[in-house]
C-alpha cells in the first residue's frame, strides 16, 4: 500500500514556467482529500471519481523560485573569483502528499523535485542531458555563443550535483578545472576588464571561435563554440533567456533616442487683478520617458536565434559603464524592450536586427 | 519609488495599475451618530511571486491560507513620506493572474478595529475585584476616586429604607477609569488638543456607570463544595509565520497577524453533578460546563504552556461571550482564582487563541481546572456585568456626550471638543496657497430635521426628562428628527429621601409583594447601566449588612449617585451650541486644492483652515482621492463666527432654543 504517482513532469530539472502537473492516488483505501504541502504551504485537493488527485504546481513554483523578480544580483569583486553559484536560478522543492481516506486514516509521501527558471515551447527539442548543461538559447551538445571582449560576459551552467569539470580549449589545447556546485553556476568569462586576471588567466581565449569542451569524469557533456569578438563600443544588453540563464548581445553604438514629455497637471492661479498678474495658470511639472532604437549589426543565424529571445525576455539590462572597465551591479540598468512585432527571416545567412528599448523614467522637477 | 505599500510590515510590489487614491476623513462633521467614520480606499496590486508569497499563496486554487479572513496592517509611503500609518487592509478578491483587490481602512478605525465586538466585561478588572461585599469593603470605597475604578454611590437600587441595607447597594465603575482602561488595553494613548480639557473636567472624573444587575443575597454558611475537577494535557498547532525560503527568496521572516483558536476538551476527575458535557469524540469535541445550581462559584485555573514561543490567550467563555481573558507573552504559566456568580444553565467553555510564531512548533499545554460552589459571601466580579455593553459603544457614547472630534496620530488619539474647535479660531492654518478653484456648494447637510432630538434611555419608557433638542431654521427639512440616543439609562428621581435629599432610582432589584403588601421576594434585575454623576455631601446615615445586621452610623462625605449636568439640555448648551449654529444655514463647499505628500502627512483635521480667495474659515471635512502631483478635491464646511443666540433656560421641559 503506497501512494502511486501516475503522472508527473519528466526530464529534470523541470522548467518552472511550464505546467507541472502531478496526478496520484493510493490503493490503501478510498481517497477523499489530499493535502499537498509545497515548501510549507498547504493546498487541499479532492479526488475524482476514480480516486485520483490532479494538481498543477506551476504557479506555486513560479512564486517560490522567483522571489527576486528575475533580477541579477551577482557582481565580481575580485577578478580571480569568476565562478558563482546563483541561488536565484535553481530551487529544490519539497513536496509532501497526505491522502485522507474514507475511514479517516491517512497516508503520506515526501519527495523533492529540482526546478530551474526556464520555459520550453511546444515542439521544442529538449536538452537530453539532465546532469550538466548550458542554459543558453538552442544549446545542445554543441552550442554557439558570442563574447564581446571589453564587456562583462558569463555563461550559466546547470549541474545536478556538485562535481569537478574540466574545460579544454581545443583551439589551444589548454585546459582548466572548475568545481561546480549543485544548481546553476555562473562562469564569468569576463568582468569587463582586459587585463586577463579572470577566467582567461586560466584558460586564454583567442579572437574568433574557441572550441571549449566541458567534461566531467572523462565524459564530454557539451561543447561551447565561443566566438570572441574584438573590443568595440556599443550598447550591451544583458537579458534573461528562456533556458534560465543570462545572455548578452552588444548592439551597435549608433542609435536614435526619443524623449516624450507630458504636463502632469495645470493649476489655476487667476487670483490677482490683471495689472498685478504674471499669468493665470501654473503647471505642476512634467513627466517624461525616453526610448532608444538599436541596431544589432550583421548577425549570424545562431546569433539571430539568440537575439530573437530579447523581445520576450522578462528582464533586460542596458550596460552603462565604459568599455574595458570592471562592472558593478549598478552599471546594469533595467530597460524594457518595446512591444510590437519582430520579424526574422531565414532568407539570408546574415541579417540586421532592429530593437527599441524604453529607458528608465526621467526624473523631473515638480511641485 | 513614489508609492510604497507595506502589508504586515512587508513591502508589496506595485504596478502602473496600483492607484491608491487616499480619501481622508476622520469625522463626518454633520453626522453626529456616525461622526467617527473611516474611509475605505480600494486598490490593486499584481500577483507577483513576492506578493503571492506575502499573501501565503492566496489565489492559487487549493490554497488553505487564512489571509483573506484576517485583518492585515497597512502602511503607505509616498516619496518616503508616510501617508497611511497602521491602517487596516483586507483582501477582497483575487483576479487570477491579474490582481489582488485590497480595501484599506485608515484613520480612526484602528482603535475601533481592536475593540470591535469586545464588551466592557472583557476588560481586565483584576485590579478592582471586590472579593467580598460587606461593611468593610463598602466603607472603604466611599472615598474612592476614578483612579480606584469603582465606588458605592448611594442610590435607590430597588430596596432602600432609612437604614441603608448595604447588601442592596452596588458599586459603579468610573467612566474615566473605563475610558483609560480601554485605551491602555488596546495599546493607545489619548490627549486633548483644545483649551478646555474634558478629560480633566470634574464631570468626566465624577461620571459613573452602575453595574448591570443586582446580586443574589442568598448566602449561607456552608463551606465551599467541589463541583468539578478537570484537567487536560494536550497540544495543537498554531499557524507558522515564516515564509519559506527557497533559493533566492529575498523576503524577511515576518509575523503575520493571525491566530488559531482551540477549544479544550477536558478529562474528568470529579464531576458529582454531571456538569461536564462532552461527546464521545475526543478529537472534535469541546468541553461544555453547564451550571445546574445558581450561586457564587470559585474557579481555579492552573495552566502551563510549553514549547511555544509566541503570545496567545486562554479565555473562559460564558454563554458565548468572553468572561475572563488571560493573555500571555513571556511567562507561560497561568495561575488564577476567579469568583463569579453563575446561573442555572449558564455554559462555560475554555478557549486557547495562539498567535503566529516565528519558529513553527506545536503548542503544548497542561491545564487543571477546579470549580467550587461557595455561597458563604457575596463576591463581586465586574467581568460578570457589562456583558451587553460594547467597548466601542462606550467610546462613541463618551465622544457624543462631550461633543468630541478626534484623529489618530500613530498610537495617540487626539481629541478636541467641537466647541473648542469652532470657537477657538486662533487655532487655524492658512491654506490659501494650496487653493486652486471652487467647485460647488451643498445645502443639505446630514440627516437633520427642523427640530433635532438628543435622547436618553429610561427605566420608564414614558420618561423624557433628560432629552432635549435644538432647532435648525430650514423649512425644507422634516419637522422632527432623532439624532442621538444614549447607550445608558438616565436615572429618574426615587421617592426615597435620605438626609433631606431625594435619591436617584437605579432599579437593579425588584420587589414582589403579596396581597397584603408585604414584601415576598427581592430579586435581582438586569438593566442597561445607569449613568450617574458622583455628588458628595457631608452628612450621616445609618446602615446595616443584611436585614438582621447591626445598625451602625456613618458620618462624613457621602457619595450620592446624582445626575447634575448630564441631561441633554446642558449638553446642547455647553457642547453643541457652536455646532447647531453651524448647521443653521450651513454650507458644504467642494474645492480643488493642490496638496502634497507633506500636507497629507501633517494633515490636522482639528485645526480650521483659512482660504483667502474665498475669504472664509473652514472645517476640513474630507480629502477625496489624494494622489501625488494632482489637484485634490476637498470638502470644506464654512465656519461662521460663533454667535451665542440663546441662553440655557434651566427648564427641562422646554427645548433649548437657539
Amino acid at each position: 500500500m503506497a501512494i502511486q504517482i501516475t503522472n508527473q513532469p519528466t526530464n529534470p530539472p523541470y522548467p518552472a514556467y511550464n505546467n507541472s502537473i502531478i496526478e496520484f492516488t493510493s490503493d490503501a483505501g478510498t481517497p477523499i482529500t489530499a493535502d499537498i504541502i509545497v515548501n510549507g504551504y498547504t493546498f487541499e485537493q479532492s479526488a475524482d471519481a476514480d480516486g485520483i488527485f490532479h494538481f498543477n504546481l506551476k504557479r506555486i513554483i513560479e512564486v517560490l523560485i522567483n522571489q527576486n523578480n528575475f533580477s541579477d544580483h551577482i557582481a565580481i569583486d575580485n577578478p580571480a573569483d569568476f565562478l558563482f553559484l546563483d541561488q536565484t536560478l535553481f530551487l529544490d522543492v519539497e513536496i509532501e502528499i497526505i491522502i485522507s481516506f474514507a475511514d479517516d486514516s491517512q497516508e503520506s509521501q515526501t519527495f523533492t523535485w529540482p526546478y530551474i527558471k526556464s520555459v520550453i515551447q511546444e515542439g521544442e527539442k529538449q536538452f537530453n542531458n539532465s546532469q550538466l548543461k548550458l542554459l543558453a538559447p538552442y544549446a545542445n551538445d554543441i552550442c554557439h555563443l558570442t563574447y564581446f571582449e571589453g564587456y562583462p560576459f558569463d555563461i550559466s551552467i546547470y549541474s545536478d550535483i556538485a562535481r569537478l569539470i574540466t574545460i579544454t580549449n581545443l583551439r589551444t589545447g589548454l585546459a582548466t578545472d572548475l568545481n561546480l556546485l549543485k544548481g546553476v553556476n555562473r562562469l564569468f568569462i569576463s568582468n569587463g576588464e582586459n587585463d586577463n586576471l579572470g577566467f582567461e588567466s586560466q584558460l586564454p581565449l583567442y579572437l574568433g571561435i574557441n572550441e571549449l569542451e566541458f567534461k566531467a569524469n572523462d565524459q564530454i557533456y557539451f561543447t561551447l563554440l565561443l566566438n570572441k569578438r574584438s573590443p568595440e563600443c556599443g550598447n550591451l544588453l544583458k537579458f534573461f533567456n528562456r533556458q534560465g540563464g543570462w545572455s548578452y548581445w552588444n548592439f551597435m553604438d549608433l542609435h536614435v533616442e526619443k524623449t516624450k514629455a507630458d504636463t502632469i497637471d495645470r493649476l489655476n492661479s487667476d487670483f490677482n487683478n490683471v495689472d498685478k498678474s504674471r499669468g493665470n495658470f501654473a503647471i505642476t511639472g512634467k513627466e517624461a520617458e525616453k526610448s532608444r532604437s538599436l541596431l544589432s549589426g550583421l548577425v549570424q543565424d545562431h546569433e539571430k536565434k539568440l537575439i530573437s529571445q530579447l523581445p520576450t525576455s522578462p528582464k533586460v539590462y542596458l550596460y552603462t559603464n565604459e568599455l574595458a572597465s570592471p562592472f558593478e551591479l549598478n552599471d546594469f540598468i533595467e530597460v524594457e524592450v518595446d512591444g510590437g512585432t519582430f520579424s526574422t527571416s531565414n532568407k539570408h545567412q546574415q541579417s540586421v536586427f532592429n530593437l527599441t528599448i524604453n529607458l528608465p523614467k526621467i526624473y523631473t522637477q515638480t511641485l | 519609488m513614489s508609492l510604497e505599500i507595506y502589508i504586515n510590515g512587508l513591502e508589496v510590489e506595485t504596478n502602473e495599475d496600483t492607484k491608491l487614491a487616499e480619501t481622508k476623513q476622520v469625522n463626518d462633521f454633520f453626522e453626529i451618530k456616525d461622526r467617527q467614520t473611516s474611509r475605505t480606499n480600494s486598490f490593486t496590486i499584481p500577483p507577483t511571486p513576492r506578493n503571492t508569497a506575502i499573501f501565503e499563496m492566496l489565489g492559487i486554487v487549493g490554497s488553505t491560507t487564512l489571509f483573506p479572513y484576517r485583518i492585515a496592517r497597512i502602511d503607505v509611503k509616498r516619496h518616503g513620506i508616510t501617508t497611511i500609518e497602521n491602517g487596516r487592509a483586507i483582501i477582497k478578491e483575487t483576479e487570477y493572474g491579474k490582481a489582488y483587490n485590497i480595501h484599506s481602512y485608515d484613520g480612526i478605525i484602528d482603535l475601533y478595529g481592536f475593540i470591535e465586538n469586545k464588551k466592557l466585561s472583557e476588560l481586565d478588572f483584576s485590579d478592582i475585584t471586590v472579593q467580598e461585599i460587606n461593611q468593610d469593603s463598602w466603607l472603604a470605597s466611599l472615598n474612592n476616586t476614578w483612579q480606584d475604578g469603582f465606588i458605592f454611590a448611594l442610590a435607590d437600587y430597588g430596596n432602600i429604607e432609612d437604614v441603608v441595607e448595604i447588601n442592596y447597594q452596588v458599586p459603579s465603575l468610573f467612566v474615566k477609569y473605563l475610558w483609560n482602561k480601554i485605551f491602555s488595553e488596546a495599546g493607545y494613548t489619548f490627549e486633548y488638543v483644545g483649551e478646555n480639557n474634558v478629560f480633566e473636567s470634574p464631570e468626566f472624573q465624577e461620571s459613573i456607570l452602575s453595574i448591570t444587575e443586582g446580586y443574589s443575597n442568598e448566602t449561607d454558611e456552608e463551606p465551599e463544595v467541589l463541583k468539578l475537577d478537570l484537567s487536560k494535557s494536550g497540544s495543537f498547532t498554531p499557524p507558522e509565520t515564516t515564509i519559506p525560503r527557497g533559493s533566492g527568496n529575498l523576503l524577511n521572516d515576518s509575523t503575520i497577524s493571525s491566530s488559531t483558536i482551540h477549544y479544550i476538551r477536558f478529562n474528568e476527575h470529579q464531576d458529582p453533578d454531571n456538569l461536564h458535557i462532552t461527546s464521545t469524540s475526543e478529537t472534535y469535541n469541546r468541553s461544555r460546563i453547564r451550571i445546574k445550581e445558581s450561586g457564587y462559584y470559585k474557579l481555579e485555573v492552573l495552566c502551563q504552556i510549553s514549547s511555544y514561543n509566541s503570545s496567545g490567550s486562554l479565555t473562559i467563555e460564558r454563554n458565548g461571550t468572553n468572561l475572563f481573558l488571560n493573555s500571555w507573552s513571556s511567562s507561560k504559566t497561568i495561575d488564577q482564582v476567579k469568583y463569579i456568580y453563575l446561573k442555572e444553565n449558564d455554559e462555560l467553555f475554555f478557549r486557547f487563541t495562539a498567535n503566529y510564531q516565528d519558529q513553527y512548533s506545536s503548542l503544548n499545554y497542561d491545564i487543571a481546572f477546579m470549580m467550587y460552589l461557595d455561597n458563604s459571601a457575596i463576591v463581586l466580579n465586574f467581568n460578570q456585568y457589562y456583558t451587553e455593553v460594547g467597548q466601542k459603544d462606550f467610546i462613541k457614547d463618551v465622544i457624543h456626550h462631550y461633543g468630541l472630534m478626534f484623529q489618530r496620530k500613530g498610537k495617540v488619539y487626539q481629541f478636541i471638543s467641537i466647541e473648542d474647535l469652532l470657537t477657538n479660531q486662533g487655532n487655524q492654518e492658512d491654506w490659501s496657497s494650496k487653493f486652486d478653484s471652487a467647485i460647488s456648494e451643498e445645502y443639505r447637510i446630514g440627516n437633520y430635521g427642523q427640530k433635532n432630538l438628543l435622547k436618553y434611555t429610561y427605566e420608564d419608557e414614558a420618561d423624557n426628562f433628560a432629552d432635549a433638542s435644538f432647532r435648525i431654521d430650514d423649512l425644507t427639512l422634516n419637522p422632527e428628527q432623532d439624532i442621538l440616543t444614549r447607550a445608558f439609562k438616565a436615572p429618574a428621581y426615587s421617592t426615597k429621601r435620605l438626609n433631606n435629599r431625594l435619591l436617584r432610582a437605579v432599579p437593579l432589584w425588584e420587589k414582589s409583594v403579596d396581597d397584603l403588601g408585604n414584601v415576598k421576594e427581592i430579586r435581582p434585575k438586569k438593566s442597561k447601566p445607569f449613568l450617574m454623576r458622583l455628588e458628595r455631601s457631608a452628612g450621616s446615615i445609618s446602615y446595616k449588612f443584611y436585614e438582621d445586621g447591626e445598625v451602625q452610623d456613618f458620618t462624613g462625605d457621602i457619595p450620592y449617585g446624582g445626575f447634575t449636568g448630564l441631561d441633554h439640555n446642558n449638553i446642547i448648551a455647553n457642547r453643541y451650541s457652536a455646532f447647531a449654529n453651524l448647521l443653521d444655514k450651513g454650507k458644504k463647499i467642494k474645492v480643488r486644492l493642490y496638496l502634497t505628500e507633506l500636507d497629507i502627512y501633517a494633515l490636522n483635521f482639528l485645526r480650521l483652515k483659512y482660504i483667502k480667495q474665498l475669504g472664509q474659515l473652514f472645517y476640513l471635512n474630507k480629502v477625496e482621492n489624494f494622489q501625488n502631483k494632482k489637484r485634490t478635491t476637498c470638502e470644506l464646511i464654512q465656519v461662521r463666527r460663533f454667535i451665542n443666540r440663546g441662553e440655557y433656560n434651566g427648564d427641562y421641559n422646554s427645548d433649548y432654543n437657539i
